[in-house]
């Protein structure tokens, strides 16, 4: 659960290059790629439903 | 037998050889030797000289147009042994699929199958100094999505060619190795249907030509040098030997290599040699194959292995802890421990290399330029292309492993910000730093095809139109596949061996082959 918890914080907001984290005002504007399969593309990222469902809960 | 030919007495090249290979790389020193061994006279042909020379290099310059490339110099070596004697070794059978064709792709699919190929594995890995396969077998990775496969490569010492079989060839009784002798020409029959002689250039510059008289002709002078001597043999066909169809040259293939994405690891790091598709995956996204290498960032193996040296040996750990008025800690710093650290991804990101089978370009290609080489003959121009289906297998590639990270808990894949711009613009040679973008791998430039219009050989890589010319190597690949080449040239040369030995067998040569 730790390393989740790390790995999640991380995901949000990541300092490290190349990364680059996203404006909280932008996150409503990203556009969003249906891979199917429950999968998706944001920015580059391969995303799951659940990381889409964490990202918006955490900005909302 | 060893003949210079910048010494040997005149005359000495007037007798017949049942065939004469030129070429001393992997293919040419792999016919020669099957041949031997079947009893057949061989008179192997090098146009440089035992050692690498400056000016034997010369003779490889060219140019380039299209994409950045190396200096056409610095990947082969003119030399005996060829490019074996600075290849890195790496090793692996092209996989079965890479045979068949797929339907979105034209040209896909060889006139041959892997079956074909089967028969020479165990002697290929004799040849090569490797372990069998079966101790490094792929696994399917289990994510539930069936796309990828956990593929293994092997290592060859690297084989040396010339180190490894020059006693054997020296004390042959079959073989005459005849170096310094630069192919500059072959002499076709009266209808152009067959050779009759080859004609080679020795390399002291006061050198006249000598001819070689062989009932078969095998060419395997490497995927660039292939096609441009069949461009430069015009003498009696202007587009050249082999070139009915404005086809020698084209289809240049090398194995792009890119880093593809960045990966923010979850946890541990998946250990993998790499990861290609399977061929279900190929169809239902219409992309072709290609090796993915996932790695850690941060420490190399090599760094942490440095500094770890102080915890090699009792010594070296008092002797830097006095050095440095401190205790070394081997329990942290010991190369154990820090192979374990990057193992569990202590840093937490890594990348995501990919090595990509490009589609067949027909723009792709090897030319002529204006300029000539010492003995005359034109130099090369390389005018390497992509094609867009390559990127949109690099991108259809991202997406798999980045669904295949996630599914199996491992974390998520970000696409580099290249591959995700429209239109995507690969990197190009030097622009990220030093990291390469091709590996020196020359493939498809006298590929092979049951249709004269599609390739420059056929099955048995007999060039097409002449009946006892034959061509060795990577330039016969049909398709490029994602796999280090020389162990399909290996396989293929002795295939392409034991076709001769029959050929010799039986028919006489014929001058009229359409």
């Amino acid at each position: 659960m730790k390393s989740r918890r790390f790995f999640l914080k991380a995901l949000i907001a990541v300092g490290a290059l190349p990364f680059a984290p996203p404006a909280w005002r932008r996150l409503r504007e990203l556009r969003v790629r249906s891979l199917g399969g429950g999968f998706h593309e944001v920015e580059g990222w391969i995303l799951t439903d659940a990381d889409l469902e964490m990202l918006r809960n955490h900005v909302s | 037998m060893f003949l210079d030919a910048n010494t040997a007495e005149a005359g000495a090249f007037e007798r017949g050889w049942d065939v004469c290979v030129v070429g001393t790389g992997p293919a040419g020193m792999t016919v020669a030797r099957r041949l031997a061994a079947q009893g057949h006279d061989v008179a192997l042909m090098e146009a440089g000289d035992l050692e690498v020379t400056w000016e034997s290099q010369d003779f490889y310059e060219g140019e380039i147009a299209g994409m950045a490339y190396y200096d056409l110099d610095i990947c082969r070596l003119r030399t005996f042994g060829g490019t074996s004697q600075h290849w890195g070794g790496r090793c692996r059978a092209l996989e079965a699929y890479n045979f068949e064709p797929l339907p979105f792709y034209p040209l896909s699919g060889w006139p041959i199958s892997k079956a074909d190929l089967d028969p020479y594995v165990e002697e290929t890995d004799f040849i090569l100094d490797l372990i069998p396969a079966s101790a490094l077998p792929d696994e399917p990775v289990e994510d539930g999505l069936g796309d990828l496969v956990d593929i293994r490569f092997r290592q060859s010492a690297p084989t040396r060619f010339a180190d490894k079989y020059g006693d054997e060839i020296r004390a042959s009784e079959r073989i005459t190795l005849i170096y310094n002798a630069a192919l500059v020409d072959l002499r076709l029959s009266e209808q152009g249907g067959a050779v009759t002689g080859a004609v080679f250039r020795p390399g002291r510059p006061e050198g006249t030509n000598f001819e070689v008289r062989a009932r078969f002709y095998c060419l395997c002078l490497g995927g660039l040098e292939n096609p441009r001597f069949l461009l430069n043999a015009n003498s009696q066909m202007p587009a050249g030997i082999g070139n009915k169809y404005d086809l020698v040259g084209r289809y240049f293939c090398e194995h792009p290599t890119y880093r593809i994405a960045d990966v923010l690891f979850e946890g541990r790091i998946p250990q993998s040699n790499g990861y290609m598709p399977t061929f279900e995956a190929m169809k239902r996204h219409e992309m072709l194959s290609f090796n993915l290498l996932l790695a850690a960032r941060g420490d190399s193996l090599s760094r942490a292995a440095t500094r770890s040296l102080a915890c090699s040996s009792d010594f070296t750990q008092r002797l830097a802890e006095r050095v440095l008025g401190r205790k070394v800690d081997c329990t942290r710093d010991g190369f154990l421990a820090t192979l374990e650290a990057q193992r569990s991804g202590a840093d937490r990101t890594g990348k995501l290399g990919i090595i990509l089978e490009q589609q067949l370009n027909p723009d792709s290609r090897v030319m002529l330029g204006d300029e000539v080489d010492a003995f005359g003959q034109r130099r090369m121009v390389l005018d390497w292309r992509l094609s867009e289906r390559d990127i949109h297998t690099i991108r259809s590639a991202a997406e798999i492993m980045g669904r295949s990270l996630a599914a199996r808990g491992y974390g998520r894949l970000k696409m580099r910000d290249w591959l995700r711009a429209e239109p995507a613009g690969v990197p190009q040679m030097g622009e990220e730093g030093d990291h390469q973008v091709a590996i020196c791998h020359h493939l498809c430039t006298t590929r092979m095809s049951a249709d004269p219009r599609e390739g420059v050989v056929d099955a048995d890589c007999r060039v097409h139109g002449i009946d006892n010319l034959h061509l060795g190597g990577s330039s016969v690949f049909a398709t490029a596949g994602f796999a280090n080449p020389t162990y399909t040239i290996v396989q293929m040369a002795l295939r392409l061996g034991d076709r001769l030995d029959t050929r010799l067998a039986g028919a006489r040569v014929s001058d009229t082959a359409g």
